[in-house]
Parts: C-alpha cells; sequence; structure tokens
C-alpha cells in the first residue's frame, strides 16, 4: 500500500490565550490518499478551517501543532518556514471563502496568477503570463472578454473565485483545499463553479479536501467524508457509506437541517411543505467544552454514560469491506430509534 | 485615465483662480498704501496721485485683478516695490534654491517614513516596534526650527560636516549646493518623516490583516514577500494622501528653515517681501506657493489613479 499524501495522527491545535491554552481542533486522525477527494463537513466554529490552515501551516498567530501531520511522508510541523514556503502554493493549495477579499485589489489578475509560476518554477514573466492566460482560459475566463490586465475589481464574485482556482492550480499542486469555495456565492455560480473544480480534479489527479458545512455539496463532490464537531471528528467513512447510513446523531440532525437532506425526507401525507429540522442549541466554544462527549447537551437520544466521557471515533462496521467510523456510545441504538 | 486627469486639471486651474482672488483680497483690504510707503509719509498728494497712476491704483479693484491676474499666468508677475525690478527676476535664483530644498526634505520624510513605518508594522508590537515608533512620537513633537539649530550645533559647530549656514551657490559645483541644503532638508523631513512613518505604521498593519495576504501566504510567499508585494502597494495610498497634505507644511517650513540658515530661497524673500510690506511681491508669492500646494495635489491624484486601479479603471 502507498503511503498517504496527507496523514495526522492524534493532530491538535492549541491556541494560548493569555496564560492558558485550549484546543481548537482536538485529536484528528485523517489521511488522504494522492487524488483521494475528502469531504470536511461541520457547522461554523468546529474546527474545519483551522484544520486546513494547520495542513497550509498558515495558522493566526499563537496556534501551534501539536501530534503527527505529514505530507508525502515529511512532517510538517517540524519543516522550516522556508521550505514550507516551497511546499504552499507548489505542492499543496488552497481556495479561500470570499472571493471579494481575497485578491489583492491593486495588482492585476494576470500579475497574481502568473506570480505562483514565477515563484516556484522560476519561470520568465513572459512565460508565466502565457501560462496564466492558458489557466484562464481553463477555468472559464476566455480572452479577449478577460484580459491578463484585468483588475479583481472589474470581475463579478463568480468570475474572482475562478481566477481563484486559476491561481491555486497555476503550479499544479498535489493537493488541493477548498475552504467554503461556493459559499459566498448565487446558487446559480456555486453549481458552476464546482463543476469546474469537479473537472479539473478529475483531469490533474490533484487530492482534494473540501471544506463544506452543504452535505449536498459533499455528497456530489467527495469519496471520503469527515463530519467535525466542536473540533473533533465525530464520524468518518466513505461518502456512500456514511449518507446511507449515517450513525452520529450531530451527523443525522446536520442532514436534517440541510434543505438538501429536507427534501430528500420522506414527507408524511397531509403536512404542507417539509420543515427544516434544526439542531437545538449552539456549539460549545473551545473554551467551555465539556470533558464528556460535547453533544450530548444538544443530544435527543442522550443516556448517563454520554455524560461520563467522550466517545472514542470507534468502527460501526455493518460488514468487513467497509470502514465507517463515529464517536458515539450508542450509534446503532440511535439508528434504530430514528 | 484621459477624463480622469482632464478633470483633475480642471480643478486645478479653478483651485489656483479662486485662490488668487483670496489673496488679492486680503491684499487690498491690509492698510497702508504702497505709494505712501515708497515716497515716505510727507510726500506731497499730487507725487502720490501719480504714483498711483503710474502702478495702476487708481484702476478699480476688478481691473486691477485682472491685469495681475492675466500677467500672472503668462509670468509676467510685475515691479517688486522694495527692489523696483520684475518679481520674476527675484524669483529665479531663489527657485533654484527652494526646490531642491523642499524634493529633498520630501525625499527624506518618504524614504525613512517608509522605511520605519512598515519595519515597525512587520514588527508589531515587539522591541524594534516600540522602540522606532518611541523615537517617531519624540520627532512629532520637535519643531522643526528647534531640530535645525540642534543640527547646526552638533553637525555644522561640533563635527564640521556641513556649513551652519548660507548656500553655496549651484555655479561652485553640485555636490557644493547639495553639501550646503542637506541639513536644512534634515531639518525640514525628519519631523515629517515621523508623522508620515506613523501613519505607514497603521496601513501597513492593517493590510496585513487583509485576506488577500493569507491568500499571498498560501501561493508560497514568504513573510516579507507577502509585505512587500502585497502589503506595502496597498498600504501606500494613504500613506499618499499625507504626503500631498504634507507638502502644505513643508513649504511653510521652508520659510521658517531658509531664514535659520540664511538660504536665499522663496521662504526667505516671503518673509523679507511682507517685513517690507512689498505687497505685489507677497501677493504673487503667497498665489504662487497655493499654486504649488495644488499641483502637488494634482499629482497625488494622479498617483493615487496608477496606485489603485479602482479609481482610475471603471468596473466591468
Amino acid at each position: 500500500m502507498t503511503k498517504p499524501l496527507l496523514h495526522m495522527a492524534g493532530m491538535s491545535v492549541e491556541l494560548s490565550a493569555g496564560k492558558s491554552q485550549v484546543d481548537i481542533v482536538c485529536d484528528i486522525d485523517l489521511k488522504l490518499n494522492r487524488g483521494e477527494r475528502l469531504g470536511i463537513v461541520g457547522e461554523s466554529g468546529s474546527g474545519k478551517s483551522m484544520t486546513a490552515l494547520a495542513v497550509m501551516g498558515l495558522l493566526p498567530q499563537r496556534m501551534r501543532v501539536r501530534g503527527e501531520l505529514s505530507f508525502d511522508g515529511r512532517n510538517l510541523a517540524a519543516l522550516g518556514e522556508a521550505d514550507y514556503c516551497g511546499y504552499r502554493g507548489r505542492r499543496m493549495a488552497m481556495i479561500f471563502q470570499e472571493p471579494m477579499t481575497a485578491l489583492n485589489p491593486v495588482k492585476s489578475i494576470g500579475a497574481q496568477i502568473a506570480e505562483g509560476r514565477r515563484l516556484h518554477l522560476g519561470e520568465t514573466k513572459a512565460d508565466a503570463e502565457k501560462k496564466a492566460r492558458a489557466l484562464l482560459d481553463r477555468v472559464g475566463l476566455p480572452a479577449p472578454r478577460f484580459d491578463l490586465d484585468l483588475y479583481p475589481h472589474q470581475l463579478s464574485g463568480g468570475q474572482r473565485q475562478r481566477v481563484m482556482i486559476a491561481m491555486a492550480i497555476a503550479c499544479e499542486p498535489d493537493l488541493l483545499i477548498a475552504d467554503e469555495p461556493t459559499t459566498a456565492l448565487d446558487v446559480t455560480v456555486q453549481a458552476q463553479i464546482l463543476d469546474l473544480l469537479d473537472e479539473l480534479i478529475e483531469d490533474t489527479g490533484t487530492a482534494l479536501m473540501l471544506i463544506t458545512h452543504d452535505l449536498g455539496v459533499v455528497s456530489e463532490m467527495t469519496d471520503r467524508i469527515a463530519v467535525m464537531y466542536a473540533g473533533r471528528i465525530i464520524e468518518t467513512g466513505r461518502t456512500d457509506d456514511v449518507f446511507a447510513r449515517m450513525a452520529h446523531p450531530y451527523a443525522r440532525g446536520l442532514f436534517a437541517a440541510s434543505p438538501h437532506g429536507a427534501a430528500l425526507a420522506p414527507r408524511p401525507t397531509g403536512e404542507g411543505r417539509p420543515r427544516l429540522n434544526a439542531i437545538p442549541g449552539i456549539v460549545p466554544d473551545p473554551f467551555g467544552r465539556p470533558p464528556h462527549c460535547s453533544f450530548a447537551e444538544r443530544c435527543a437520544f442522550v443516556q448517563t454514560d454520554c455524560r461520563q466521557a467522550i466517545p472514542a471515533l470507534d468502527l460501526i462496521n455493518t460488514d468487513e469491506n467497509v470502514e465507517h467510523r463515529a464517536a458515539c456510545f450508542h450509534p446503532r441504538e440511535r439508528m434504530v430509534a430514528l | 485615465m484621459i477624463s480622469f486627469i482632464g478633470g483633475r486639471l480642471v480643478s486645478l486651474v479653478l483651485t489656483t483662480l479662486v485662490a488668487s482672488v483670496i489673496v488679492f483680497l486680503l491684499m487690498q483690504v491690509l492698510p497702508g498704501d504702497p505709494a505712501v510707503l515708497m515716497l515716505g509719509m510727507n510726500a506731497d498728494a499730487d507725487a502720490i496721485a501719480a504714483l498711483h497712476r503710474q502702478l495702476g491704483l487708481d484702476q478699480p479693484i476688478w481691473i486691477r485683478y485682472l491685469h495681475w491676474i492675466g500677467g500672472f499666468f503668462v509670468g509676467d508677475f510685475g515691479m517688486s516695490l522694495t527692489y523696483s525690478v520684475p518679481i520674476r527676476e527675484l524669483l529665479g535664483p531663489r527657485i533654484l534654491v527652494t526646490l531642491p530644498l523642499a524634493l529633498l526634505s520630501m525625499a527624506i520624510s518618504v524614504v525613512v517614513a517608509i522605511a520605519i513605518g512598515v519595519y515597525a508594522a512587520a514588527n508589531r508590537g515587539k522591541a524594534g516596534d516600540t522602540v522606532v515608533m518611541g523615537i517617531a512620537q519624540v520627532g512629532v513633537a520637535i519643531p522643526n526650527f528647534w531640530l535645525a539649530l540642534l543640527f547646526i550645533l552638533l553637525f555644522a559647530l561640533k563635527l564640521a560636516w556641513f556649513p551652519a549656514s548660507g548656500f553655496a551657490g549651484w555655479e561652485s559645483g553640485i555636490w557644493n549646493g547639495l553639501h550646503s541644503l542637506i541639513l536644512p532638508a534634515l531639518a525640514l523631513g525628519l519631523p515629517l518623516a515621523a508623522i508620515l512613518g506613523r501613519v505607514t505604521r497603521s496601513a501597513v498593519i492593517e493590510t496585513l490583516g487583509e485576506d488577500f495576504i493569507r491568500t499571498a501566504r498560501a501561493k508560497g510567499l514568504s513573510r516579507s514577500g507577502a509585505l512587500w508585494k502585497h502589503a506595502v502597494p496597498n498600504a501606500l495610498i494613504p500613506v499618499v494622501t499625507i504626503i500631498g497634505l504634507q507638502f502644505s507644511f513643508l513649504l511653510a517650513g521652508t520659510i521658517i528653515i531658509e531664514n535659520v540658515f540664511n538660504l536665499p530661497g522663496i521662504g526667505r524673500l516671503v518673509f523679507q517681501a511682507i517685513a517690507q510690506r512689498d505687497l505685489v511681491t507677497v501677493q504673487t508669492l503667497v498665489t504662487l506657493l497655493a499654486a504649488s500646494v495644488i499641483t502637488i495635489n494634482f499629482l497625488v491624484d494622479l498617483v493615487y489613479g496608477y496606485l489603485d486601479p479602482r479609481l482610475s479603471r471603471g468596473g466591468h
């Protein structure tokens, strides 16, 4: 078996606030193979973006990584800043959520796309710009309407996100991290951007880490899924398996709360349009996480042992060939109950 | 871009005209008759009336204004009342002192300000930031003439690196001329650099928090690469605004500094003309200074359009 491209084992992201420390992200075990597509799902504050920034080595000040985090066999935590710069943009690239602010307003889009190739591949300005032109064509921004010397303010949100994608794939990275790439866009544009991402990943064989709160997006785009809650992975497995039999009450709640899930749910006859089932309560903040299952307070199926320890991310396989894990003391009972 | 420049040019001319009207009217309401000043208190009425006719002072006020402003725009500023030579002849050699002095001070101010501002922003909260900004805080509080006196004491009298006062003249060589302008330019430029440095620091700090800096880092740029290639070009926009505003302080400063260093420049001429009630000269010089401030702000607008494509290039 080949070694995974990205490997996290017992990885935590620690925040130092004054004298106290708290783990924003706890004890993550994740593997991502070359060419594989992983979806990370969760509410805001679940730690999914911090997990991505940890991989990129771009965590905010006062945050640091503990545990194992390796990329292509190299320990990223031990990587010097200069070496890390050689990885970012070259071997791993990231697409951010806010296309309106993630591009530099005073630099032309051509210069911003070409920058990575000039930096990492030492290309001349002319060569890098030729490549930038090809990349713009590739992401659906053809000449002459979309010249290299356009500035971000001359483009719409969707067009800017295409520029971001062109920038991210400019050096043909092994890993592409997309952090809510369509959240800030119009619904019609979202589908186009996802199609574009899908197509590019299909062509290039880049591994994808897709971060989103939209289960519909994950089900269409990914091979595997990890659902995060309060800094931990609470359910993970092949996307098909997880969607077929969601085990953790939070994952089920998330599914029921999404328009996608509600639309698929059986509709009782005699009732009007389906209602979204909001999960009651809020995500506990990192400083107030309980010493037991952090979903217990919001869980409709909570039992006494849920308030005694933190459940491990255990296999809940129904057959040998499936690897489906959930961090819940009573996953199957609840599956029956629902 | 053409209409951007055209619009700014029209406003440049209009603003200069408004400034000239205000200056002209101010000179009219000042007490004292130039003819009486020239001929003395005991001159007889006929002589004064004759001089009034000669100077055109018997004309209505708007005719005199038009006559003066018409000459102003073609470079005919009239005669100095004290020196009885065309004002233009007084200006020529003095501009060659004041303009290099102003440019040198400006250059010192901008270079020092960007260096300390960017350094402090990149090291925000660390010892370097505190030290540099502490010195800048002191610099903001020091008046330029006092700094000039300190510089003369240290660099001219004690170390004898520079002349204490006077101007060597360009005819004695570029270096000699420049040499006598360095101390005045430092005294004039450094207090401005202290203010501009603080503005630069806060502008860079603000830009460093922008999303596109994270994008640049995600692309593989080092911390300093993202700072210089992405943060600084954006932070320059507010900095350039302040540079434009500071230019008027700089011109006012030349009046003081040229007197401290005894430099034969425009500032000193203004000072002397005011002291000698040479009203035509004062009126011309003040309008010229106003015009140069307006021109600098016009140039700032152009630089703006260059720095910020959102201003010069419309959306699709």
